[in-house]
C-alpha cells in the first residue's frame, strides 16, 4: 500500500487526464446529443436521413473499435489528431448517439395536447419546439443523461488501450514498475467508483435545479387552470 | 412562468454555444497544427522542428534495461540515454517519452505522434521496410523466462516446435512473436501478454510455460522477482540489434544522427551508459544496419 | 490505393474466426447475467437484512466501475489468490457479472411492474413464497422486460471487444493483430466494425420485433 502513496503523483496526473476526458467528452456528447436527436425530429428528409444513419453507426459498432480506427485507421486517410482530441472525439460521437436518442425519446413523449394548443395559438415549429416542447422535455432527459455521463466515465478508461496516460493506463504503468497488482487495481477501482457517484450527485441535483414544479409533484399532473402550465390561465 | 422557461431556454442555449465553439475551434485547430505532421512530412520539419521546440518525443516500452520510464516521468535505460546524447549533440536540449506497447509504435511514428523510436526495437525485414533505423548501439540476445528449474526443458525454439503443448508468453508485434512466427509454431501455442511483468505472471500462474523475452530483460526482471529462472542463449533465435528509427521521409534527420553517433560512439561516455545498463559497447561495433535488417519477420 | 481489396479478402476468414469468439463470448456472458442478475434481483426484492444490502452495493459497483480494469482485476489478481482461469474464462465471467448489475435492475423493473393485485390474489390463495414467485410473479416480470434485456444482449455484444486487452482472441484482437503484422491498420479495423454494425444492427430490429410482441397489454 506504501507503493501506492509513493506514486500518488503519478495517479493524480493520470486522474487530471481522466477528468479533463471526461469533461470535454461530456460537453460535446451534449452538442451532439441536441443536434442529432433534434434532426431525427425535423421535417426535411435531408436532417432526418443522416441523423438517423450517424446514430445507427455509432451506436452499432463497438466504442473500443471506434477509438482504435480513430488512431490507426485514419492517419491512411490522411487525416491526424491529437490524441486527446481523438479520444474526445470518439467519446463525444458515440454517447452523443446514445444521448441523442434520449433527447428524441423526451420529446416525442410530450403530451400531444401541448403541440395541439401550440398549434391553436399559432406558434411556428421552431418557437413550438424552443419554447414548449424542449423546457418540458429537459426534466425527463436528465436521468438518462446521468447514465450516458456515467458511461462515458467509464468509456474513458478505454484510451488507455491507445496510449493516452489516464488513470488506467498510469495503473497499469505502475503495476509493470512495482509488481503491486492488487493494490494498485483495487485503489482505481475505488477511485471510478467514487467519480461514478460523484456523477451521479450532480446529475441528480440539476434535476432537481431543472424540474419544472419545484414542489416535488410530477410536473405534468399539475393542474392547468390557475395553476402554472406552458400557457397562461 | 413561460419567462423563466425561456430564461432558462435562453441560458442554456448560450452555454451550449459557449462551450461548442472554443471546443470545436480547439479540435480544429489541433488536427491542422498537429506537430507530428502527415507522413509526407519534409525532412527538415523533424530536425528542424525539435531544435525549435527544444526536445525529441520519443516511443519507449518501458522495459528495462532498454527503456526505463522514472516516477517523475523521464525516460531512461540504454537506448535513450544514447538518443539524450547524440539528440544534444544535434542540438535538441532533451528527449520527451512516451509509453507505448511495441505493436502500435510504427504506426504511431506514421502518424505523429512521436518523433523517433528508440525502445530497443529490433531490426527485422518488415520493421525495416517501414522506418528508417540508424546505425545499431545494441546488439541482443534471447532467453526463456521459466519456472524454477525449467521442468518443461525448454531451451531453443526447436523445443518450442517439437512440444506443441508448450504455451509461450510473448510481447504482441514483439521480435519474439515474430521469431515464433517465422518457425512457424502455431498461433494456438502463443500467449500475448502486456508487458513484462504480466508475463512473468503469466509463468508464475500457469498460463504460460514460459516468457520469451531478450536475456538482458529478463534478468532484469528477475531481480525483483526470485519466482522464476532465466535460461541461457537461446541458440537457434537470430541475433539482433537494434537504434534510434525515423520516419522513412526524414531523410536529413538519418544523416546527421548517424554522423553523431559515429563521432558519440569514439567517446568514452557512450561505453559508459551501455555498461551502466549491462550492455557490451563493443558488440555494436562492425555491425550494420544493412546486416540486422536481413533478419527474417 | 489507400483501400486493398485483395488484403481485405485475405484477412476476412481471420477475422470471421475472431467474430465466433466475440459470439460465444457474449452468449456464454449473457447467460451468467441472466441468471445472477435475476438471484440479485429477488434477494433485493424480497430485502433480506444482509444480504439485500450487499446485493444492492454489488450492483451500485458493477454499474460504477469500467469493464476494463474490472476485467484486469479479474485477470492479474485472482491468480495470486490461487484462481488462474483461460483469458477467454475470466472474460465470460466478467462480462456476465458486469451485465449482471444491469440485468438486476431491469429484472427490478419488471418485478415492480407486476400488479399488486397478483401478489395480494396469491396471498389470499395461500400460495407458498416458492410458488408466488415462481408460478406467479416472475413469469409475468420476466415477459415484460424480454426486449429490454435483448436490447442488453446488443450492448454485451459491443462491449466484449473490451476484453480482447486481457488476451482474449476476439474479433477486436484478430483485427489488431493482422494491423500490427501488416503494418495496414484501415482494412482490419474497418471490416471489424462494418461486421460489428451488421450484427448489432440486424439483432436490434429483432429486438424492436419482440418488443411488439411482449409489449405489456395496455
Amino acid at each position: 500500500m506504501s507503493v501506492v502513496i509513493e506514486y500518488a503523483p503519478l495517479l493524480g496526473r493520470g486522474l487530471l487526464t481522466t477528468l479533463l476526458i471526461t469533461m470535454l467528452g461530456i460537453a460535446l456528447t451534449l452538442v451532439v446529443a441536441f443536434a442529432a436527436g433534434l434532426a431525427r425530429l425535423s421535417r426535411f428528409w435531408l436532417l432526418r436521413a443522416p441523423a438517423y444513419v450517424f446514430i445507427e453507426v455509432f451506436r452499432g459498432t463497438s466504442m473500443i473499435v471506434q477509438l482504435f480506427w480513430f488512431f490507426y485507421a485514419l492517419p491512411f486517410l490522411g487525416i491526424e489528431f491529437t490524441p486527446i482530441a481523438a479520444a474526445v472525439l470518439v467519446l463525444g460521437l458515440n454517447e452523443g448517439a446514445y444521448a441523442a436518442e434520449v433527447v428524441r425519446g423526451a420529446i416525442v413523449t410530450r403530451p400531444t395536447g401541448q403541440t395541439e394548443a401550440c398549434i391553436a395559438l399559432g406558434l411556428s415549429p421552431a418557437q413550438r419546439m424552443r419554447r414548449v416542447l424542449l423546457p418540458q422535455a429537459i426534466p425527463a432527459m436528465l436521468p438518462p443523461f446521468g447514465n450516458v455521463f456515467v458511461d462515458l466515465l467509464k468509456a474513458t478508461s478505454l484510451v488507455s488501450l491507445v496510449t493516452i496516460v489516464d488513470l488506467t493506463f498510469t495503473a497499469q504503468s505502475i503495476r509493470n514498475e512495482t509488481g503491486e497488482t492488487t493494490a494498485i487495481f483495487t485503489v482505481i477501482l475505488v477511485m471510478y467508483f467514487i467519480l461514478a457517484m460523484a456523477l451521479s450527485l450532480l446529475t441528480r441535483w440539476l434535476e432537481g435545479r431543472f424540474a419544472i414544479d419545484r414542489s416535488g409533484r410530477p410536473a405534468l399532473t399539475k393542474p392547468v387552470i390557475g395553476g402554472q402550465g406552458a400557457i397562461p390561465a | 412562468m413561460t419567462n423563466e422557461l425561456s430564461r432558462r431556454t435562453a441560458l442554456r442555449g448560450m452555454g451550449a454555444v459557449l462551450v461548442a465553439a472554443p471546443l470545436a475551434g480547439w479540435l480544429t485547430a489541433c488536427s491542422t497544427t498537429e506537430p507530428g505532421g502527415s507522413q509526407a512530412g519534409t525532412d527538415e520539419d523533424v530536425l528542424a522542428r525539435a531544435r525549435e521546440a527544444g526536445v525529441l518525443r520519443v516511443a519507449i516500452g518501458n522495459e528495462p534495461p532498454y527503456t526505463k520510464l522514472e516516477t517523475d516521468g523521464t525516460v531512461t535505460g540504454a537506448e535513450p540515454d544514447v538518443l539524450r546524447a547524440v539528440a544534444k549533440r544535434l542540438g535538441i536540449d532533451d528527449i520527451e517519452g512516451v509509453q507505448a506497447p511495441y505493436e502500435s509504435m510504427i504506426p504511431g511514428l506514421k502518424a505523429g505522434r512521436w518523433d523517433v523510436i528508440a525502445a530497443g526495437l529490433f531490426m527485422k525485414q518488415s520493421r525495416c521496410a517501414e522506418v528508417s533505423y540508424t546505425e545499431p548501439v545494441i546488439v541482443s540476445t534471447e532467453s526463456f523466462g521459466v519456472p524454477p528449474g525449467n521442468p518443461k526443458g525448454i531451451e531453443t525454439v526447436q523445443d518450442v516446435l517439437d512440444n506443441p503443448e508448450l504455451k509461450i508468453a510473448i510481447l504482441p508485434g514483439g521480435f519474439e512473436e515474430g521469431i515464433l512466427t517465422t518457425a512457424k509454431v502455431p498461433t494456438d501455442q502463443q500467449v500475448g501478454v502486456n508487458d513484462g511483468r504480466s508475463g512473468v505472471e503469466a509463468v508464475k500462474a500457469g498460463r504460460a510455460d514460459a516468457f520469451f523475452l531478450p536475456t538482458l530483460s529478463l534478468l532484469a526482471l528477475a531481480e525483483d522477482d526470485s519466482g522464476f529462472d532465466v535460461t541461457d542463449v537461446v541458440a537457434d533465435a537470430p541475433k539482433t540489434g537494434s537504434g534510434a528509427a525515423f520516419r522513412t521521409g526524414d531523410t536529413t534527420m538519418v544523416e546527421e544522427y548517424n554522423k553523431e553517433l559515429e563521432a558519440f560512439k569514439q567517446t568514452p561516455e557512450f561505453a559508459d551508459i551501455l555498461d551502466k545498463w549491462g550492455f557490451d559497447a563493443a558488440a555494436a561495433d562492425g555491425v550494420t544496419t544493412e546486416e540486422l535488417c536481413q533478419n527474417e519477420g | 490505393m489507400i483501400w486493398s481489396n485483395e488484403f481485405a479478402l485475405e484477412i476476412l476468414p481471420v477475422l470471421l474466426r475472431g467474430l465466433w469468439v466475440t459470439v460465444q463470448l457474449t452468449l456464454l456472458g449473457f447467460l451468467i447475467s441472466l441468471v445472477v442478475g435475476l438471484v440479485v434481483a429477488v434477494v433485493r426484492f424480497a430485502k433480506i437484512p444482509v444480504l439485500s444490502q450487499l446485493c444492492t452495493l454489488y450492483v451500485l459497483f458493477m454499474r460504477g466501475t469500467p469493464l476494463l480494469v474490472q476485467a484486469y482485476f479479474a485477470f492479474y489478481v485472482l491468480p495470486a489468490y490461487g484462481v488462474t482461469l483461460s483469458s477467454f474464462a475470466t472474460g465470460v465471467v466478467v462480462i456476465g457479472l458486469n451485465y449482471s448489475a444491469y440485468t438486476a435492475e431491469v429484472y427490478r423493473s419488471g418485478i415492480e411492474g407486476v400488479a399488486t393485485g397478483q401478489w395480494e390474489a396469491a396471498t389470499a390463495l395461500s400460495l407458498p413464497p416458492r410458488s408466488t414467485w415462481n408460478r406467479v410473479v416472475l413469469p409475468q416480470a420476466v415477459r415484460s422486460v424480454i426486449p429490454v434485456l435483448g436490447n442488453y444482449l446488443i450492448q454485451m455484444f459491443k462491449d466484449s471487444a473490451v476484453l480482447s486487452a486481457i488476451g482474449v482472441i476476439d474479433l477486436m484482437r484478430a483485427a489488431n493483430t493482422l494491423g500490427s503484422s501488416s503494418f495496414r491498420y484501415l482494412e482490419p479495423f474497418t471490416l471489424a466494425g462494418l461486421l460489428f454494425l451488421i450484427i448489432s444492427y440486424t439483432a436490434s430490429i429483432g429486438v424492436k420485433r419482440l418488443e411488439h410482441r411482449y409489449a405489456p397489454a395496455h
